[in-house]
C-alpha cells in the first residue's frame, strides 16, 4: 500500500462517485410516503442535511487538520480510539454488504437475469480489494478520471430525454404532508456513508477540505435533484413501480439507432460501485491497522475483504435477507453514530485536552 | 511468484469449467430473438401467446442468400403469459431473448376484460425494456403476428409504422412505461393503436393502423377514427409532424403540413367549478390547395386559410373533448392531473367522484395557426 | 512471502553474479611481468595482438584488439611517429610521455596506472601502450569497427522530421544528440554496467532544467543494477521502474535522436546504452504514449485529431474483443437492431462459444504476428497469404469462426499498431478482458477496467505520477496533453517535468 496524501479534489471526486451510486440505486419502495415532486425536493435538500451532519466534523478538523476522528480520540484515549475504529469498521462492513448486495440485486434482476451472479461477486470483491490495496491516492486519481466519464454519460443520457418530459407527470408538493417528507429526508441522509468516510479518512486529505466538501455537497444535491427531476418528469408514476428507476429511465432514452442507453449507464454504475466498495475496504483496513499495531494493512484488508465476500454470498440470492439487511433504521443509527456521536465525542475530548 | 501464477491459472481453469455451461447457454447463437409478442385470452382463461422470432437459419452461411422465411412463428399456451412463453423452449431449445422485442399486441378479448393481467410480466422483466410499443389487435393478436410477408419481419414493420407517428399525427403510439404509468393514475385511462390485417393484391397481407382504442379503468371503452386520433394527439401535446386536410368556407380543399405544435393546458377553479383552457399553437406549411379557379395566395387568402385551419382544428378538438369528457369520462389526455397539481386539496375532496366533476367542467379550446410557408407557388403579395 | 522451494530450485541451476570489484593492480613497468599479466587475464584469444617495439633502447609494448582498431591509423599516426622518436634521454615515464606527445594530437589519449582499467579500455577498442620502466599506460582512441549507418527506425516512422535513428555505437548516438543541442547545459554522465560486459551507459540531461535528485536517482539505480551482461536498454528498465507489478512501463524508449532531445528539453533524463539503438527516457507519462514528433511538426488542430485517434485506437484494441464477447454472451440488448440478425445468424453456425472463438482467433493472430516478426523477408509474403487464408476466408467458410469476429480481430489488430509503444500491455490486457467478458460480461470488464485504471493511477515514474497531468490535475500542463497549443504560445514557456511531481 502506498500511504500518501491526496488532494481535496481527488477525495471529493471519490465521494461524488459514491454519492452518484447512492442516487442510481435509489429504490422508490423505501420512500413510498412521499410523491415524485417531493422526491426532487428531497434530492435538493440533501445538501442541508449533509451540512448539518458534518458540522461536528468541521469544528473538529478546524483544530486538527491532518488527523481523522479516531486519531484525535487516540490522543486522549487509545482504548476509546480502538473502540471508535471498530465501530467505524463495522459500519463500513455493513455498508459494503448493502452496496454489494444492491449491486447483486441489480445484476441479478437486470443485467444477468439468466446467469449465476456468483462470478460477478468474486470479480467485485477481488477487484475492489486490489483497488484498496493500491491506496487511497490511486483511488482518488482514478476517481478524477472517472468523474468526467460519469458526468458526461449522465448528462448525455438526460439530454436525450429532455423532449420526453411531461409536466403533467409531476405531483403537488407535500401532498401527503410535510411530516412524511421530513421523515424521508432524514432516512435518505442516513444512506450517505460518505459522511462516515469523511470523518474517518479526511485526515489523509492535504488541504482545501472545507471548500471541497461544500462543492461536493452542492454538486451531489444538484445531481440528485436533476436525476429525480428527470425520473419524475419522464416516467411519472412508472417510477414508483421500478426497482431501479434510473436504469429504467436510461432504457427509455434513445439516440439515433441506439434504442436503449441503459448499457452505458450500467458501465458508470459499476464503476461507481467499484470506487465506493474499494474506498470502504480501504478505510476499514486503514483504521484497523492504525489502531491495532499487530494488524498490518494488508492483513486487515484481506480479512475485511474475506468477511465482506462471505457476507455478500450469504445475503445475495435471497430477497428476504436483502430486505432485512437494507434496513433504514440500522443505517440511520450507523450514520448518526459515525457522523455525529463519535465526532462530537472527539470534539469534547479535544476541548478537554485544550483546557487540561 | 511462479507458484502464484500457476495457482491463478488453475483457479481460472476451474472457474471456466464450472461456469462453462452458464456461459455457453447465453451465447447469442443460442438465443431466440423475439421481435413481436401477441397475447390472446382463451375460453378457459388461459393465454395463447403468439411469438414472432427471427429465423437465424434464413441466411445461408456460404452464399448469404435467403433460403427460408425470415421469421418463425410460435404459438404457445399457458396459464400465465410467462409459462406460455417459456414453452417455446420445447420447440427450439433456445432461450427467448426479449430485449429486441418491438411490439406487444393485445387481443381484443383481453382488452375488454382488462390488460393488466398480461402487462405485469413485461413490466417485471427488465429484459423487455420499458420503451417497447403496445398495441391492440382488431380481433386476435395471433392473426396480426401470423402475417408473414416473405422476407419481411412484420413486427418490425409495425414498429416502424408506429415510430413513424412522429411524422404522422393520426397515429397514437404509447410505449409500455406510458401504459403502466397511466394504470397507476386514478382512473387508469389510456389509448392504444388498433392493428388490422390488410389484404393486398395476391396473397400478400400487411398490417395497418386504422383506429385508436380508448381504455378506461384498464378496459377497452371505445374507438377513435384517425382524425379523432389526431385531435387526441393535439390534446395530449404529442404532435411533432403530420398532415391535416380541411375544406375552407368556399369549399376549397386544403392540406397543410404540421411543422411544430404546442398545447398549453391550464385549469382554473372559479366558484367551485373547474374551467379547463386548452390552447393549441400550430405552425404549418401549406402543402396543397385544390381549387380550379384562383392559384395565387395573397395576404387575404392567407388569412382565410389560417382561419379555416383554426376552425377545423378547433372543431376536431372540441368534438373529441366532448366525447372524452361526457357522461362516461375517459381522461386519456390526463387533465385530471392539472387539478391534482394546481388544486390538491380540491382534488383530495373530490377524488371519489372526479369523473362527475370533470364531465360538469367547462373546456375552452383556442387554436392559433401560424402559416410558415406556402410552397413554390407565386405569392402575389411579394 | 518468499517461496523457499522455488528459490532453492533456482539456486541449484544458477550462480551468484560476482559483484566484487577486481583488486586494483598497478602497472609494474616491467614489460615482461606486465605482458605475462595481460596474457593471463586475456588468455590466448586470437584477436588480442601484442606488438613490441624497441626505439632507441627503450622497449615499448603495444596491445590491441584486432577488428576493433583502425590498423592504418595505428601504423601511420602512432607506431611510425613513435618509432622515429629518440627516447635515450628519458626514463620510463618520460619515454611514455614523449611517445604520447609524438602521436598526432587528433587522436584521443588517456593514461592510467591501473592494469584492470587499461585492460578494460583496450577491450573497448583503444590501443594500449606500455614502456619498460613506465609506471603507467597510455591509451589511444583508435576504435574502428563495423557499424551501421544511421537509418530511419522501423518502429518509429514519422511523416515529417529527420530520417536519422540511433545506432549501436553510443559515441555516434551522443554525437547525434550533441548536434541537435549545441548548448553547454547538456551534461553527460558515463557509467559502466554489467560485471562482465562492462557496458557503457550514458546518462544525459540538461542541467538548467532537470531535477538533480531525479538524475541522481537514475544514476544510482543504474549503478546498483546487479547484472552480469548488459546487451540492451531493456535490461536496465526494471531498475529504473519501481513499480514491479504493473504491466505498464514507466520508461519511454526511443530510437530517434530528435525525440530524445525533445524529452531532454522537458527536463527528463535520457539513457543511452552502448550496443543498442534504443535509448531510455525517464520519467514517462501515460499520456505521452500517444504523442509523436509529427504532432509537433504539424498544425495544432491536426495534432489534436491524431492524438484523439490514437487514444480511441488504444481503447478499441484493448476493449473491443472483450466487449464484443460480453455483449454477445450476456448483453444482447445492446446490439443495435440493424446488426442483431446478421450477428446472430453467423454466430449460431459456429461450433464454439464466442469466448472460445475469440481466444482462438486472437491466439492465432498473435502466432502469425510473431512469425511475421521473425520470419526471413524472402518468405514473409507466404506468411501473409497463409495468415489471410487460414484466419480469413477458410475459417469463415468452414464455419469455425464467424465473420463479425474476424472484423473484430482485424480492427483490433490494426488499432494495436497505432500506438506501438503500448503493444505489450495491450496484447495481454486484450486476452484478460476476453476471458473476463466471457465469464462476467460487462460487469467483469468494468471491474477489470477499474482495477487497471487504479493500477495506472498508482504508478509513478521518478516521483512523477504516471497519470499526470490528468490526475493529479495540473491544468497548466493541459496545453500539450490531448490537444496542443500552437508554438507561438508553447514557445514562450517551456514545460518542466519535475513541476508535475507530487
Amino acid at each position: 500500500m502506498t500511504s500518501s496524501k491526496l488532494s481535496s479534489f481527488q477525495f471529493f471526486s471519490l465521494l461524488f462517485l459514491t454519492r452518484l451510486l447512492t442516487i442510481f440505486t435509489y429504490i422508490p419502495a423505501y420512500t413510498k410516503d412521499i410523491l415524485l415532486s417531493d422526491m426532487v425536493l428531497m434530492g435538493a435538500l440533501q445538501c442541508v442535511t449533509d451540512i448539518l451532519l458534518l458540522l461536528p466534523v468541521y469544528f473538529l478538523f478546524r483544530k486538527s487538520e491532518n488527523k481523522s476522528v479516531t486519531e484525535i480520540i487516540a490522543e486522549r484515549s487509545p482504548a476509546a480510539a480502538k473502540a471508535a475504529a471498530v465501530i467505524y469498521c463495522a459500519v463500513f462492513l455493513y455498508f459494503t454488504l448493502t452496496t454489494v448486495s444492491r449491486l447483486d440485486l441489480f445484476a441479478g434482476t437486470i443485467v444477468f437475469s439468466e446467469t449465476n451472479v456468483n462470478y460477478t461477486l468474486i470479480f467485485a470483491v477481488l477487484s475492489c480489494g486490489y483497488g484498496a490495496y493500491l491506496g487511497i491516492e490511486a483511488l482518488g486519481r482514478g476517481a478524477v478520471l472517472m468523474l468526467v466519464l460519469a458526468a458526461a454519460t449522465v448528462i448525455f443520457v438526460l439530454a436525450t430525454l429532455t423532449d420526453d418530459i411531461d409536466t403533467l407527470n409531476f405531483t403537488p408538493l407535500f401532498y401527503n404532508g410535510a411530516a412524511p417528507f421530513l421523515k424521508t429526508l432524514v432516512k435518505s441522509a442516513s444512506r450517505s456513508v460518505e459522511l462516515a468516510v469523511i470523518a474517518a479518512a479526511a485526515g489523509e486529505v492535504k488541504d482545501g477540505k472545507t471548500k471541497g466538501c461544500l462543492i461536493w455537497i452542492i454538486t451531489s444535491a444538484a445531481a440528485a435533484a436533476l436525476i429525480f427531476f428527470f425520473e419524475a418528469g419522464v416516467m411519472g408514476e412508472f417510477t414508483s413501480t421500478q426497482l431501479f428507476p434510473f436504469h429504467s429511465l436510461a432504457a427509455i432514452a434513445d439516440f439515433s439507432m441506439f434504442r436503449r442507453l441503459d448499457s452505458i449507464i450500467t458501465v458508470v454504475w459499476l464503476l461507481c460501485a467499484f470506487f465506493k466498495t474499494a474506498l470502504l475496504f480501504y478505510c476499514a483496513a486503514r483504521l484497523l491497522s492504525l489502531h491495532f499495531k499487530r494488524i498490518s494493512f494488508n492483513a486487515a484488508l484481506a480479512a475485511f475483504s474475506a468477511v465482506s465476500a462471505a457476507g455478500c454470498f450469504y445475503v445475495t440470492g435471497s430477497i428476504n435477507r436483502f430486505v432485512i439487511l437494507d434496513s433504514s433504521t440500522v443505517k440511520t443509527i450507523s450514520i448518526f453514530l459515525c457522523a455525529l456521536l463519535i465526532p462530537v465525542t472527539a470534539l469534547i475530548l479535544q476541548r478537554r485536552k485544550k483546557y487540561a | 511468484m511462479p507458484k502464484s501464477i500457476i495457482t491463478a491459472i488453475l483457479a481460472l481453469a476451474v472457474l471456466l469449467s464450472i461456469g462453462g455451461n452458464e456461459i455457453y447457454k447465453n451465447d447469442i447463437g443460442n438465443r431466440l430473438i423475439i421481435q413481436g409478442i401477441g397475447i390472446d385470452l382463451e375460453e378457459d382463461n388461459s393465454y395463447t401467446v403468439t411469438v414472432q422470432a427471427i429465423n437465424t437459419n434464413a441466411q445461408s452461411a456460404s452464399t448469404n442468400e435467403t433460403v427460408e422465411d425470415t421469421v418463425k412463428i410460435y404459438k404457445v399456451s399457458g396459464m400465465t403469459v410467462q409459462t406460455a412463453i417459456k414453452r417455446i423452449f420445447e420447440y427450439e431449445g433456445h432461450i427467448p431473448m426479449y430485449s429486441q422485442n418491438r411490439i406487444i399486441v393485445i387481443g381484443k378479448k383481453i382488452a375488454e376484460t382488462g390488460i393488466y393481467s398480461v402487462i405485469d410480466f413485461f413490466a417485471r422483466d427488465a429484459d423487455n425494456g420499458p420503451s417497447v410499443y403496445v398495441a391492440m389487435a382488431k380481433d386476435t393478436a395471433a392473426e396480426i403476428l401470423e402475417v408473414t410477408s416473405g422476407g419481411e419481419i412484420v413486427a418490425k414493420n409495425i414498429d416502424l409504422a408506429l415510430q413513424a407517428s412522429e411524422y404522422e399525427a393520426e397515429i397514437y403510439k404509447p410505449e409500455l412505461y406510458e401504459v403502466i404509468r397511466e394504470y397507476y393514475s386514478e382512473d387508469s385511462c389510456f389509448a392504444l393503436p388498433v392493428l388490422y390485417v390488410n389484404e393486398e393484391s395476391g396473397d400478400k397481407k400487411s398490417i395497418r393502423v386504422k383506429e385508436t382504442a380508448l381504455f378506461c379503468d384498464g378496459k377497452y371503452n371505445s374507438s377513435l377514427t384517425r382524425s379523432e386520433t389526431a385531435a387526441l394527439n393535439f390534446l395530449c401535446d404529442d404532435v411533432y409532424n403530420g398532415t391535416f386536410a380541411f375544406k375552407t368556407s368556399e369549399g376549397e380543399k386544403v392540406s397543410m403540413n404540421i411543422v411544430e405544435s404546442e398545447t398549453e393546458r391550464k385549469v382554473k377553479l372559479v366558484n367551485g367549478a373547474l374551467r379547463f383552457s386548452i390552447k393549441i399553437s400550430v405552425t404549418v406549411d401549406v402543402a396543397e390547395i385544390y381549387d380550379g379557379k384562383e392559384k395565387e395566395v395573397d395576404l387575404k387568402r392567407l388569412e382565410e386559410l389560417k382561419n379555416g385551419a383554426q376552425d377545423y382544428l378547433k372543431n376536431q378538438a372540441g368534438e373529441l373533448t366532448g366525447k372524452l369528457y361526457s357522461e362516461n369520462v375517459c381522461d386519456v389526455p390526463g387533465y385530471s392531473r392539472l387539478i391534482y397539481q394546481k388544486y390538491p386539496s380540491f382534488y383530495r375532496e373530490n377524488k371519489e367522484n372526479l369523473s362527475a366533476v370533470m364531465s360538469e367542467s367547462s373546456y375552452s379550446i383556442e387554436v392559433s395557426v401560424k402559416i410558415r410557408r406556402v410552397g413554390h407557388e407565386n405569392l402575389e403579395v411579394l | 512471502m518468499k517461496n523457499r522451494w522455488f528459490t532453492k530450485k533456482v539456486e541449484e541451476i544458477t550462480v551468484e553474479d560476482s559483484q566484487k570489484t577486481a583488486e586494483s593492480v598497478k602497472i609494474s613497468g616491467d614489460l615482461q611481468k606486465d605482458r605475462a599479466y595481460l596474457k593471463q587475464s586475456l588468455g590466448d584469444s586470437f584477436d588480442v595482438k601484442y606488438r613490441s617495439l624497441n626505439v632507441s633502447g627503450r622497449e615499448f609494448l603495444f596491445v590491441m584488439l584486432d577488428g576493433m582498431c583502425d590498423n592504418l591509423l595505428i601504423t601511420e599516426q602512432i607506431m611510425l611517429p613513435v618509432s622515429k622518436g629518440d627516447f635515450s634521454s628519458f626514463d620510463g615515464d618520460g619515454a611514455l610521455s614523449h611517445a604520447a606527445d609524438r602521436v598526432s594530437g587528433s587522436i584521443d589519449k588517456s593514461v592510467t596506472r591501473d592494469m584492470e582499467t587499461a585492460i578494460a579500455e583496450m577491450l573497448s577498442g583503444n590501443l594500449l601502450m606500455l614502456a619498460e620502466g613506465g609506471g603507467f599506460a597510455v591509451l589511444f582512441g583508435v576504435q574502428y569497427f563495423a557499424k551501421r549507418t544511421p537509418d530511419e527506425p522501423n518502429t518509429e516512422s514519422q511523416e515529417r522530421g529527420s530520417r536519422e535513428g540511433f545506432v549501436e555505437s553510443f559515441k555516434d548516438n551522443v554525437a547525434m544528440v550533441r548536434r541537435r543541442v549545441r548548448s553547454p547545459v547538456l551534461k553527460i554522465k558515463t557509467l559502466e554496467v554489467g560485471a562482465t560486459s562492462k557496458t557503457r551507459v550514458c546518462v544525459m540531461y540538461m542541467s538548467d532544467r532537470a531535477d538533480m535528485k531525479m538524475v541522481d536517482e537514475a544514476v544510482n539505480s543504474i549503478k546498483n543494477a546487479q547484472l552480469d551482461v548488459v546487451l540492451g536498454s531493456g535490461y536496465l528498465q526494471p531498475f529504473l521502474n519501481r513499480n514491479k507489478y504493473s504491466i505498464f512501463s514507466c520508461n519511454a524508449t526511443t530510437e530517434r535522436p530528435d525525440v530524445f532531445c525533445a524529452k531532454l528539453g522537458e527536463g527528463k533524463i535520457g539513457i543511452i546504452v552502448d550496443g543498442t539503438p534504443d535509448a531510455l527516457v525517464v520519467p514517462h507519462l501515460f499520456i505521452e504514449s500517444f504523442h509523436s514528433l509529427d504532432d509537433y511538426l504539424k498544425r495544432a488542430y491536426y495534432a489534436a485529431f491524431a492524438r484523439v485517434l490514437k487514444i480511441m485506437s488504444f481503447v478499441l484494441s484493448v476493449f473491443l474483443p472483450g466487449f464484443y464477447v460480453a455483449v454477445c454472451t450476456f448483453h444482447q440488448e445492446m446490439i443495435p437492431e440493424a446488426m442483431v440478425f446478421s450477428i446472430t445468424s453467423q454466430e449460431s453456425k459456429t461450433p464454439l462459444p464466442i469466448v472460445a472463438e475469440a481466444l482462438l482467433i486472437h491466439f492465432i493472430y498473435e502466432i502469425v504476428r510473431e512469425a511475421g516478426l521473425r520470419i526471413p523477408k524472402s518468405v514473409g509474403n507466404a506468411i501473409s497469404i497463409v495468415g489471410a487464408l487460414v484466419i480469413g476466408e477458410a475459417a469463415v467458410m468452414a464455419g469455425i469462426v464467424a465473420a463479425p469476429m474476424l472484423i473484430v480481430v482485424g480492427l483490433t489488430a490494426v488499432s494495436s499498431f497505432v500506438v506501438a509503444s503500448l503493444y505489450e500491455p495491450v496484447a495481454i490486457l486484450r486476452f484478460v478482458f476476453i476471458i473476463v467478458g466471457g465469464i462476467a460480461g460487462l460487469y467483469g470488464i468494468v471491474f477489470g477496467f477499474a482495477a487497471v485504471l487504479v493500477n495506472l493511477a498508482s504508478l509513478s515514474s521518478m516521483g512523477v505520477p504516471y497519470t499526470s497531468p490528468l490526475s493529479p490535475t495540473k491544468p497548466g500542463a493541459w496545453r500539450d496533453m490531448i490537444g496542443r497549443e500552437s508554438w507561438r504560445q508553447m514557445g514562450r514557456r517551456r514545460m518542466q517535468i519535475d513541476k508535475l511531481k507530487k
